[in-house]
């Protein structure tokens, strides 16, 4: 089989059906059984007609149906598209309209969402294999798709700053290149038993699945109510691999269950998705003393990480500048440069955007030309184009690069991009609200920690809008208070002065 | 002296919630989970405990509270008050 995202598990699959491939909802589902599961609804897509819109929504939320609908979409030849069911519905009905998918596969828990979900779209099969009277394919009747490495494995869809969602293109070429780097990096082995904290929707989640199914390992994912302190969950089942957003792991520090020795089967604690302070990175090597932390960095664009630093207990600490840590070097066959703002090299140093292209570089947004050309670009001397992260680094020879910000108005929270645009495009939309400006609120030495917004507008209370606003926004990207004001402050040239505003909030 | 120091963390967790939502906090049941019911998300917690200990003059203790009870106001309020109770 071609270099595809799921030729991995396939191959565990066939060479070792008894081993665990997934703990989910407290049960343990063999290579075998979750193959059978995939098949079972990759062979039931196969019988829909789909023309050349090869797209599945996933509509579930960590139960097998929600791997198994992953794994069956791409066995179908199918991209996945992963909805949330703990996101609005408005937000997924979005997602789904923007991709267009004509199949759909959901669990039981998420289904009472369905008729609102799906209310207005016509021609969407959904497959519900949940259901007692779900009537689908046997699994014996799946064929194997002839695929190409270019096509898209995945589509997923981040916050827009004009307010409707991007959708990036994920292939299976960028996707094997990332697992494979990252099976060698850590040399993963069926006796690993990574964590599987993210949603389908971050794409972090891809490293949890794919990389341990390449090698026959476990994923085990926690109930929703242990993610916030997973701690118990990880000595139960003797996890080896944690993959986490840097808050998780303060998160539970600050409840007390990162303490030294707590966490010994651990040999690699990794984490990606937001600054990673040092004090955490010191607790979490204390807590886990036999394994060795690494700080990821990557957008979605590159293919869930594309840099890495190598945290070393004894040395780091005073490598770090601000109290976090750098976030490293480029990951096999990728390669970073750092720019100014006509995309001419910046010297030794000098702070600049970082920009990344090779094998993870993704091809663009879907359907949105205009967005892919304005973050794909060309640079001097280079053949290939290189992705504009955003992010605004520094980098002394042969050291590793450092975070110092953002160019634009993106600011992450717990790891998920948020742009400030698209709450303020939310907030317009909000009946009587007039103008609507959104800021980073708290902001700690190691980012933003919520957002604030402020409003003007007539017969408006600020209860109100927030309550509306959580149904068209993501929990974590509803502001965590809400001002009505009778004017926004504006600056000298005329723009909101976002800085007046937060001195507001600070006041 | 438990049960007045839980009823009182009880209080004060329903009083920060309303100051924080800018709304009335739903009827407080004894199994309410805070974020179930989405009171509060993982931020929102920590504000909250960061909120309390204000109040309560010291620190509170969630080390060894069951994962799953530890957003049900009746068994985080009983437990805050009972780690306080212990030497």
């Amino acid at each position: 089989m071609r270099r595809l995202l799921h030729s991995g598990f396939l191959r565990s699959a066939e060479h070792m059906p008894e081993r665990v491939a997934l703990v989910a909802q407290g049960k343990t589902h063999t290579y075998g059984a979750l193959s059978r599961c995939a098949r079972t609804l990759a062979a039931t897509l196969q019988r829909i007609d789909v023309g050349d819109r090869r797209l599945t929504g996933v509509f579930a939320d960590r139960s097998v149906t929600a791997f198994a609908g992953i794994l069956g979409s791409l066995m179908a030849g199918h991209a996945y598209v992963p909805l949330n069911p703990n996101f609005p519905v408005a937000k997924n009905r979005q997602i789904l309209e923007r991709a267009g998918c004509r199949t759909l596969i959901v669990d039981s828990a998420s289904e009472p969402q369905l008729p609102e979900l799906l209310d207005g779209f016509a021609g969407v099969s959904v497959i519900a294999p949940e259901r007692p009277d779900a009537v689908l394919a046997s699994a014996a009747s799946w064929v194997p798709v002839e695929q190409s490495p270019d096509d898209l494995a995945y589509l997923l869809f981040t916050s827009g700053s004009t307010g409707a969602p991007k959708g990036v293109m994920v292939t299976h070429w960028n996707a094997t290149h990332f697992v494979r780097s990252a099976v060698e990096r850590y040399s993963i082995t069926a006796d690993d038993r990574l964590s599987q904290l993210f949603d389908a929707t971050f794409d972090l989640s891809v490293f949890d699945m794919f990389v341990a199914w390449q090698r026959g390992a476990m994923v085990c994912c926690p109930p929703r109510a242990a993610l916030w302190n997973p701690a118990a969950f990880v000595r139960e089942h003797q996890l080896t691999v944690w993959f986490s957003v840097p808050s998780t792991a303060m998160f539970m520090r600050r409840l007390g269950a990162v303490t030294p020795g707590a966490f010994p089967s651990l040999r690699w604690s990794l984490f990606c998705g937001e600054q990673l302070p040092v004090d955490v990175a010191t607790s979490w090597a204390a807590a886990a003393p036999e394994s060795i932390v690494e700080n990821l960095y990557g957008p979605t664009e590159l293919t869930v990480a594309c840099t890495a630093y190598r945290w070393d207990p004894t040395r780091s600490p005073a490598a770090c500048e601000a109290g976090v840590v750098p976030i490293g070097y480029p990951l096999p066959g990728m390669f970073a440069v750092v720019v100014d703002e006509d995309l001419d090299e910046v010297g030794p140093g000098e702070v600049g955007e970082l920009l990344v292209t090779g094998p993870q570089r993704t091809p663009g947004y879907w359907q949105d030309d205009c967005a892919s050309s304005r973050v794909f670009a060309r640079v001097n001397g280079w053949a290939e184009p290189f992705y504009r992260t955003g992010d605004r680094v520094c980098r002394t020879p042969g050291g590793p690069f450092r975070f110092v910000g953002r160019v634009d108005q993106q600011i992450k929270i717990r790891g998920y991009r948020v742009e400030l645009g698209e709450v303020e495009s939310r907030l317009l939309e909000i009946p009587g609200v007039q103008s609507a400006a959104a800021v980073p609120w708290p902001i700690t030495a190691f980012g933003a920690q919520g957002i604030a917004a402020f409003v003007t507008g007539q017969d408006i209370e600020a209860a109100e809008v927030r309550q509306l606003l959580s149904c068209r926004l993501q929990g974590y990207a509803v502001p965590q208070t809400i001002q009505v004001l009778p004017t926004l402050p504006l600056n000298a040239n005329g723009k909101i002065d976002r800085s007046a505003l937060t001195s507001l909030l600070d006041a | 002296m438990t049960h007045d120091e839980s009823v009182r963390v009880r209080s004060l967790i329903a009083s920060a919630l309303t100051a924080r939502l800018a709304r009335q906090a739903p009827e407080l049941q004894d199994d309410l989970d805070l974020r179930a019911s989405g009171l509060v998300d993982s931020l929102g917690f920590l504000q909250l405990i960061s909120d309390l200990e204000s109040q309560l003059g010291y620190r509170v203790d969630l080390a060894d509270l069951n994962p799953a009870d530890l957003t049900k106001l009746g068994p985080l309020s009983r437990h805050i008050a009972w780690r306080r109770s212990q030497p």
